[in-house]
């Protein structure tokens, strides 16, 4: 798995190569569009990050242009650029995702794992946030290397709630992911998995946390500082 | 000197006083007139009469003077009809003839001399208006005096000027008051380009600096001055362009560095001294958006085609601003109708304004307290918070821009609720604060419902 920074300006492109690193990313960066033409000619990347203002080229145009040569990669944009129009006109260009500067690192992280469960991208086998480590193969959840006994579907609703970590997840989302998996559900099964999954959570000592967003849905975070 | 409120009140005024000096000026010229011209028609009248009374004057061969009138004129000269009197006098000043009886001049002459003079005198009833014509007879001068009793009964032409006046001023007064009333619909006519232009002017701002005073049906002396202002707003707005340009580059600009910086802390191994640093970058990126948002607020126009879905924009606020909350150790949470609630607006420049109000709310809360984002289907969203509350006599000043209630404490850049108020009043809506039931602040916005817009347009995907 490996993804590809395109960021002129390069502390940043370091530092955001750094990060991802420590992550557990392998990120190649470059800094003009025409490298990063040639570096998508050679290479399957998982993951594009692109920045819109790129010194060679509107970082659009080669949205377009790569998006024209037939290349799904998923493709997060990144610009300094924060209007609605300027995000409708990026998501249209063909992006995924759009993250708008400064951006925390963690932020970044968290798109790119939603990004890598699409179709086709290979899968970040394990997803961690603080102490929490959850195996998306083997869907066990550990707190600390121990090991919670949660069952399939509550496993379920952790991982989509961990691939967004920092991002409200609609309650409609969670459950379109759950109506995926086979079984009955009731109407407040989705509050039901929360609620336990909360106890176990905080019973293990675990350092992240589920908040309920009342009227939209869950967000996973690290608790508060 | 009198200061005028209007160039209306200005025309009419002056207008009204034309009109009374002209009500009183012109009967009296034509009196005058009148008068002068009469007077002239009665002495040449008079000068005839001399004339006619010398042709039958004759002077015999021993000196002595005859005098014999026809039939006809002898009648007209009467004592018994009393209008007409002569008296002819010799060039020693005797009186030759006269039709009085008394062989008096008719108006005593000083000295006798070869002017034609004429005399008025008062005799009891009797107003007399007559002349002394030097004529030569027969090779010698005599004065021929004529006069006419104005007072008499057959005489007209001075009651007629005499009666003149009244009459007349009561025809000219509503001619003159007539007159008034078409021109102050002249004037009318005349300023209405030119209101019509200040109310046009009155719209230009900010918001909208393409507005344009128009030439066409302006008045061809005030033509320049609607050019020159026209070109002064060119320039102006090309100013306010770069400068609203100028304010959102840099800002964009600002992004970049803030993003490394913020690399750059994260990557540090003190967690407490990074959270710290953070929370700072985190405030001066606020700002940053908060300009950027000024910027765009400034050039915000809406059009009756534009409707936004209140609802949708509050949960995309309330899921921006949740981590946010959440990092704070606060909550937030979007209550009310679920259903979609279409106002007028754009969505696009909705989210800042509730934004802005949510960041707000979320740094004022008390913490482990949740922020309430409700929105009501009339068009209402309200952002309850549990914090100290906004004093009263403070309501009137938090929406003006750069105003800051607690500068140490809130560290913003008191931007935020003017953005509020901006976009809030293009759009046509109200926004208030009020005390929460129990504590805090609950800041409404009211919109305009887009009635029946729900079937034309799509609810985005929360």
């Amino acid at each position: 798995m490996r993804l590809l920074l395109v960021e002129d300006n390069e502390r940043l492109l370091g530092l955001t190569r750094d990060a991802l690193a420590r992550a557990g990313y392998e990120a190649d960066g470059v800094t003009t569009a025409a490298d990063a033409r040639t570096a998508l000619g050679s290479i399957a990347y998982s993951v594009v990050v692109l920045d819109l203002g790129l010194p060679d080229q509107d970082g659009l145009a080669l949205l377009k242009q790569i998006r024209a040569s037939g290349n799904t990669v998923p493709i997060l944009i990144l610009t300094a650029r924060s209007g609605v129009e300027e995000r409708v006109r990026g998501l249209d260009a063909g992006a995924d995702d759009y993250l708008v500067k400064p951006f925390a690192q963690e932020e970044l992280q968290a798109r790119i794992r939603v990004l890598l469960r699409r179709p086709g991208s290979l899968l970040g086998r394990a997803l961690d946030l603080g102490n929490l480590r959850l195996d998306s193969l083997s869907r066990e959840v550990t707190i600390n290397g121990t090991p919670l006994s949660v069952s399939p579907r509550e496993a379920a609703v952790l991982e989509i709630l961990l691939r967004r970590a920092g991002r409200v997840v609609p309650k409609k989302v969670v459950e379109d992911h759950l109506f995926g998996l086979a079984g009955e559900f009731s109407s407040n099964a989705v509050e039901v998995y929360v609620h336990r999954l909360r106890k176990q959570l905080t019973e293990a000592g675990a350092d992240v946390e589920i908040h309920t967003i009342r009227g939209i849905g869950y967000l996973l975070a690290c608790s508060a500082r | 000197m009198i200061r005028f409120g209007s160039i209306r009140q200005r025309l009419i005024t002056m207008h009204v006083i034309a009109v009374l000096a002209a009500t009183v000026v012109l009967p009296l010229a034509l009196y005058w007139r009148i008068e002068t011209t009469a007077r002239n028609l009665h002495e040449r009248a008079l000068r005839e009469q001399a004339a006619q009374i010398a042709q039958y004057l004759h002077r015999q061969a021993d000196g002595h003077w005859t005098l014999v009138l026809p039939e006809q004129l002898r009648h007209l000269y009467s004592a018994g009809y009393e209008r007409y009197g002569y008296a002819i006098l010799s060039a020693s000043g005797q009186v030759l003839f006269s039709n009085n009886g008394v062989n008096q001049p008719l108006s005593r002459i000083k000295y006798l001399d070869d002017r034609l003079a004429y005399f008025e005198r008062q005799v009891e009833q009797s107003h007399l208006f007559g002349a002394t014509v030097p004529i030569r007879v027969d090779g010698e001068t005599v004065w021929v005096q004529v006069s006419e009793d104005e007072a008499h009964r057959d005489v007209l032409i001075d009651d007629v000027v005499a009666t003149f006046l009244p009459h007349v001023a009561w025809v000219v007064v509503p001619i003159l008051l007539a007159l008034l009333g078409v021109d102050l619909l002249i004037f009318h006519r005349a300023l209405h380009p030119l209101e019509e232009a200040s109310l046009l002017a009155q719209q230009i701002g900010p918001a909208r600096t393409e507005l344009r005073l128009p030439e066409a049906r302006m008045p061809r002396d005030i033509v320049p001055l609607v050019r020159a202002v026209n070109e002064a707003l060119d320039r102006l707005e090309a100013g306010f362009t770069m400068q609203r340009d100028f304010i959102a580059d840099a800002a964009h600009e600002l992004r970049t560095p803030l993003a490394i910086l913020r690399a750059q802390v994260e990557a540090i191994d003190d967690r407490g001294a990074a959270a710290a640093l953070l929370s700072d970058i985190e405030g001066m990126a606020r700002i940053v958006n908060q300009l950027i948002d000024v910027a765009e607020s400034d050039t915000l126009t809406i059009t009756p085609d534009d409707v936004a879905d209140l609802h949708a924009v509050a949960v995309e606020v309330a899921a921006f601003m949740a981590p946010v909350a959440v990092a704070a150790g606060k909550s937030l949470a979007v209550t009310g109708d679920t259903a979609p609630v279409w106002v007028e607006g754009k969505a696009g420049a909705l989210f800042p304004a509730i934004r802005n109000l949510v960041e707000n709310a979320i740094i004022h809360t008390a913490a482990g307290t949740t922020v309430d984002i409700a929105v009501a289907p009339d068009g209402r969203i309200s952002v309850h918070d549990e914090g100290p509350g906004i004093p009263a006599e403070w309501r009137d000043l938090i929406f003006q821009r750069f105003w800051r209630g607690d500068r140490r404490r809130t560290g913003g850049a008191g931007l935020g609720l003017s953005i509020v108020a901006r976009v809030v009043k293009v759009h046509g809506g109200s926004v208030e604060v009020a005390d929460a039931p129990k504590r805090g602040s609950i800041f409404s916005i009211k919109l305009r419902s887009a009635a029946g817009a729900g079937n034309v347009a799509v609810s985005p995907d929360p």
